[in-house]
C-alpha cells in the first residue's frame, strides 16, 4: 500500500461525509465500474432467468440475483480499492478479478452473513485485508465501533432507493400514456407485472429490478468503501502520515541543498562583517533618492511610502484586486427591462367620459364615506387613549412606576413575644386558668411566649424581635435532641394550628403539654 | 446522496408525526377541521423546507441532524428566492411519484444536485463539524529545531490531537518518519513531537 499514490484528499470526516466521498469516487470511475458491472452481471441475469423460465419459477431467478449481490459487489470494490491508490484497473482486469479475486470470503457472505446490515462496510475488510478467525472479529469490532450505525442506515437507504427506482421505472412508462387511456393502461401494467404476470411480464419485472440494482448497488458499495477508508484514516492517521512524509521529504531535500550554503556562509562571515558596516548608509541613501521620486502623491500610510525604496510593485496584487472587483458577487450588476408608454401626453380616462350627474353622485358618496370613516377612526383613537389611561397599570406597568410616588410600606408593629414581665412565674397555672376561662388563644399565646422565653434561657441568647415561629424552631434545633426541644416543637405546632388555622387542641392535649412543661422544668432545675 | 436521503427521511417522519397529531386534534371539528387540516398539510409540504432553510441557516431539522446545509452555489447563505425555487422544483424531482428523477439526477451530478438545486443554483454541503478528538496532550513544550510553516505545524498538532486514538506502535511508526525534527526514534520521538505540538499551540 503506497499512501503517496492516494488520489483523494484524506482528513477525518464525519461518517455521512465519508459515504459521499465513496459516492464521488464511484462517480469518478463510473465508466470502468459500470462497463465491468454490465459485462459481469448481464450474462448471469440471462442465465438465471433462462433457468427460471425453464423450471417455470421466474420469481426464483429474481431471488437468486438479489442473493448474489455480494458476489457482484466485488466489481465496484475492486475498481475503487485500486483506483484510490492511483492504479485504476482496466475493464478487462476488473472482469478477470470478478472471475478470480476474493472468492474465499464469499462463502460466508452468501450464507450466514448475507443479511448483515453493515455489509458495505465489512466487505472491504474481508476482501482487502483477508483476515480470518479471531483477528477478523477484533478488526471488525474496531472498525464498526463508531461507524456501524451509519453503515446500517446506508444499507436501509440503499434498499429503499432500489425499490423506489424499480417503481419509478414502472411509473415512468405510465407517465407517457395519454390521460384518456390512463386507467386502462394502469390496469394493464398491474396485470402484466403484479397480479397474474405472463412469463414475459415476470422476466420484464426481473429486468427492471436488475436495472435498479445496477444503478444503486455500486453507489452502495462506494458509500461503504468511503466509510471504511474514513475509519482507517481515523484509526491510523493516514493523513498525518502523508503530511509527515511530505515534511520529511522537504527537510531532506532542503538539508542537502543548504549544507554547502551554510559552510560558505560560515567562511565568509568574518570578512563580510567588516565590509558590511558602511554599506547600509549607502543603500539607504540610494533608496532615499528613488523614494522621493517614487512616492509622489501617495497617501501617508501607504505601503509605497512606508517601505520607500524597498517597495517592489510587481503588479500581481493590483491584478488580483481588479479581478476581485469584477466578481459579480462583489459588484452586482443587473439589467432591468421596464415597459414605458410611447405616447407621454395625458389621455382622457374613461371616468371623464361619464355623465356629470353620475360623477357628482360618486363624489357625494365618497365624501360621506370618508367623513364616516374619519370619525370612526377618531372615535377608535379616543377609545384607545381612554383604555390606555384606564388600564395603563395592567398593560404598561412601567409607566406607573415613573409617575406615581412610591407607596410607603405600612409600619410594622412588632410585639415582643417574649418579654419576661408579661410572663407570670407559674406559667402552667396561668395557662390552665386562661384555658378554663375559654380564652384558648390567649392561653396558647402565653404558653408559646413562655416556651420561647425558656428557649432563650436555655440557649443563653435572646431571639431578635419579630422572630417568626420558623425561626424559633430553627433556634431550638441548636439545643440538640433534648426533651425540651421536642416539647418546644409540640408547643409551637399547637400554637400555629390555633393561631393560623383556627384549630384548637383538645383539653387533654393541653394538659399533657402542661404536665410535660412542669416535668421538664423540674428536671432542668 | 445517502445523507440527503437520510435527512429527507427524518424530515418526512417529523412531518408525519405532526400531521398525525394535528389530524387527531382536528377530527372533532368536522368539515372545518378538514379545511384546516388541508391548509396545514399544504404548509408542511411547501413552507416547511423553505422556512427552515431560510430562517435556520440552510438547515431543516433533518439536515441539521445529519450535518447538511443548503447554500448558494457561490457559498453564500441561501435566500428566499433560491430556496423557494429549489423546493418548488421538487415537483420535478418527485416525478414518477417517488423521487426517481431526483435520485438519478443526484447520483449522476458531480455535485449531487437534484434538478431543484440545478435550477436554483444551490448546493447541499456538509457542515464542518468538530471531530470529537480531544485537544493535544498537555506536555511540556519542546522547541522545534527548525522553523516550520503553518501547514506543517498543523500536521504535527493534528498528530498530537489524534495520538490518543492511535495505538502506541502506530504513534511511533509515524514519529519515526521525522528523524530530522525529533533526532530520536520510538517513544522518545513521540514525546518530542507532542512537545513541539504544545509549543506550536503556545503552551509553555
Amino acid at each position: 500500500m503506497r499512501l503517496e499514490g492516494l488520489t483523494v484528499a484524506l482528513r477525518p470526516r464525519s461518517t455521512w461525509e465519508a459515504t459521499d466521498l465513496g459516492v464521488a469516487l464511484v462517480r469518478r470511475h463510473a465508466r470502468t465500474i459500470w462497463s465491468a458491472w454490465v459485462l459481469a452481471t448481464l450474462p448471469v441475469l440471462l442465465l438465471v432467468n433462462a433457468f427460471g423460465a425453464a423450471i417455470d419459477m421466474v420469481w426464483l431467478s429474481w431471488l437468486l440475483i438479489w442473493w448474489l449481490k455480494p458476489v457482484f459487489d466485488r466489481v465496484p470494490l475492486y475498481v475503487l480499492s485500486r483506483a484510490v491508490f492511483g492504479a485504476t484497473p482496466s475493464v478487462r482486469e476488473t472482469l478477470g478479478a470478478f472471475l478470480r479475486w476474493g472468492w474465499r470470503p464469499m462463502f460466508g457472505w452468501l450464507t450466514w452473513r448475507r443479511l448483515h446490515p453493515s455489509r458495505s462496510l465489512l466487505l472491504p475488510v474481508d476482501l482487502l485485508e483477508g483476515l480470518a478467525g479471531a483477528r477478523r472479529g477484533e478488526r471488525v469490532r474496531v472498525l464498526q465501533r463508531s461507524t456501524s450505525g451509519t453503515a446500517m442506515l446506508v444499507t436501509l437507504i440503499a434498499a429503499n432507493m432500489d425499490a423506489m427506482l424499480s417503481l419509478s421505472v414502472v411509473l415512468l412508462t405510465l407517465m407517457f400514456v395519454p390521460i384518456e387511456f390512463f386507467s386502462d393502461a394502469a390496469q394493464q401494467v398491474w396485470k402484466t407485472l403484479f397480479e397474474n404476470p405472463p412469463l414475459w411480464g415476470q422476466c420484464l419485472g426481473n429486468l427492471i429490478a436488475w436495472f435498479a440494482t445496477s444503478l444503486i448497488e455500486p453507489f452502495y458499495v462506494g458509500a461503504g468503501f468511503g466509510l471504511y477508508l474514513n475509519r482507517r484514516t481515523q484509526l491510523e492517521a493516514w493523513d498525518v502520515e502523508l503530511a509527515f512524509r511530505r515534511l520529511a521529504a522537504r527537510l531532506g531535500a532542503s538539508a542537502a541543498a543548504l549544507l554547502p550554503l551554510v559552510f560558505g556562509a560560515l567562511l565568509l562571515a568574518g570578512t563580510a562583517r567588516a565590509a558590511d558596516e558602511p554599506s547600509p548608509d549607502k543603500v539607504g541613501g540610494a533608496a532615499g533618492e528613488t523614494a522621493t521620486a517614487d512616492i509622489g502623491d501617495a497617501p501617508k500610510d501607504s505601503l509605497r511610502r512606508i517601505f520607500a525604496g524597498r517597495y517592489i510593485d510587481d503588479g500581481g496584487f493590483g491584478d488580483s484586486v481588479r479581478q476581485g472587483y469584477t466578481d459579480p458577487d462583489l459588484s452586482p450588476k443587473s439589467r432591468e427591462h421596464v415597459w414605458e408608454k410611447r405616447d407621454k401626453s395625458p389621455g382622457k380616462t374613461s371616468l371623464d367620459k361619464n355623465p356629470s350627474w353620475l360623477q357628482g353622485w360618486f363624489e357625494a358618496i365618497g365624501r360621506v364615506s370618508s367623513f364616516v370613516a374619519e370619525n370612526v377612526l377618531w372615535v377608535l383613537a379616543a377609545l384607545l387613549a381612554f383604555l390606555l389611561v384606564r388600564y395603563h397599570r395592567v398593560w404598561l406597568p412601567w409607566i406607573g412606576d415613573r409617575f406615581e410616588r412610591e407607596r410607603q410600606p405600612d409600619a410594622l408593629h412588632e410585639h415582643d413575644i417574649a418579654r419576661p414581665e408579661d410572663v407570670p412565674a407559674d406559667v402552667a397555672g396561668a395557662v390552665r386558668a386562661l384555658w378554663q376561662q375559654g380564652q384558648a388563644r390567649a392561653a396558647l399565646s402565653l404558653f408559646y411566649r413562655a416556651a420561647v422565653l425558656r428557649l432563650d434561657e436555655a440557649l443563653g441568647i435572646a431571639l431578635p424581635p419579630g422572630a417568626t415561629e420558623a425561626e424559633c424552631l430553627r433556634r431550638a434545633r441548636r439545643l440538640g435532641d433534648t426533651d425540651y426541644t421536642r416539647l418546644f416543637v409540640r408547643i409551637v405546632r399547637c400554637w400555629q394550628a390555633a393561631a393560623y388555622a383556627q384549630r384548637l387542641p383538645a383539653t387533654g392535649e393541653v394538659e399533657e403539654l402542661l404536665a410535660a412543661w412542669s416535668s421538664t422544668r423540674s428536671a432542668a432545675a | 446522496m445517502m445523507p440527503r436521503a437520510a435527512a429527507w427521511a427524518i424530515d418526512f417522519a417529523l412531518r408525519l408525526v405532526v400531521v398525525w397529531f394535528v389530524s387527531l386534534a382536528l377530527a372533532v371539528l368536522g368539515d372545518l377541521g378538514i379545511a384546516i387540516y388541508v391548509i396545514i398539510l399544504f404548509a408542511l409540504l411547501w413552507l416547511y423546507p423553505v422556512l427552515f432553510e431560510v430562517l435556520m441557516d440552510g438547515q431543516t431539522p433533518g439536515k441539521r441532524a445529519v450535518g447538511l446545509r443548503v447554500v448558494n452555489a457561490n457559498g453564500t447563505p441561501v435566500g428566499w428566492v433560491p430556496s423557494i425555487v429549489r423546493n418548488l422544483m421538487r415537483t420535478v424531482d418527485m416525478l414518477p411519484l417517488c423521487y426517481g428523477f431526483g435520485l438519478v439526477a443526484g447520483f449522476a451530478d458531480p455535485h449531487s444536485r437534484r434538478f431543484g438545486d440545478m435550477v436554483a443554483d444551490t448546493l447541499v454541503v456538509h457542515v464542518e463539524h468538530h471531530h470529537g478528538h480531544s485537544s493535544a496532550p498537555d506536555v511540556p513544550a519542546v522547541q522545534s529545531p527548525l522553523p516550520l510553516p503553518a501547514g506543517e505545524q498543523g500536521a504535527i498538532v493534528a498528530f498530537a490531537e489524534r495520538a490518543k486514538q492511535l495505538t502506541p506502535e502506530r504513534q511511533q511508526e509515524l514519529a519515526n518518519l521525522l528523524p530530522q525534527l525529533t533526532q530520536a526514534r520510538g517513544a522518545v520521538a513521540v514525546q518530542r513531537l507532542l512537545g513541539m505540538a504544545s509549543s506550536f499551540l503556545g503552551r509553555h
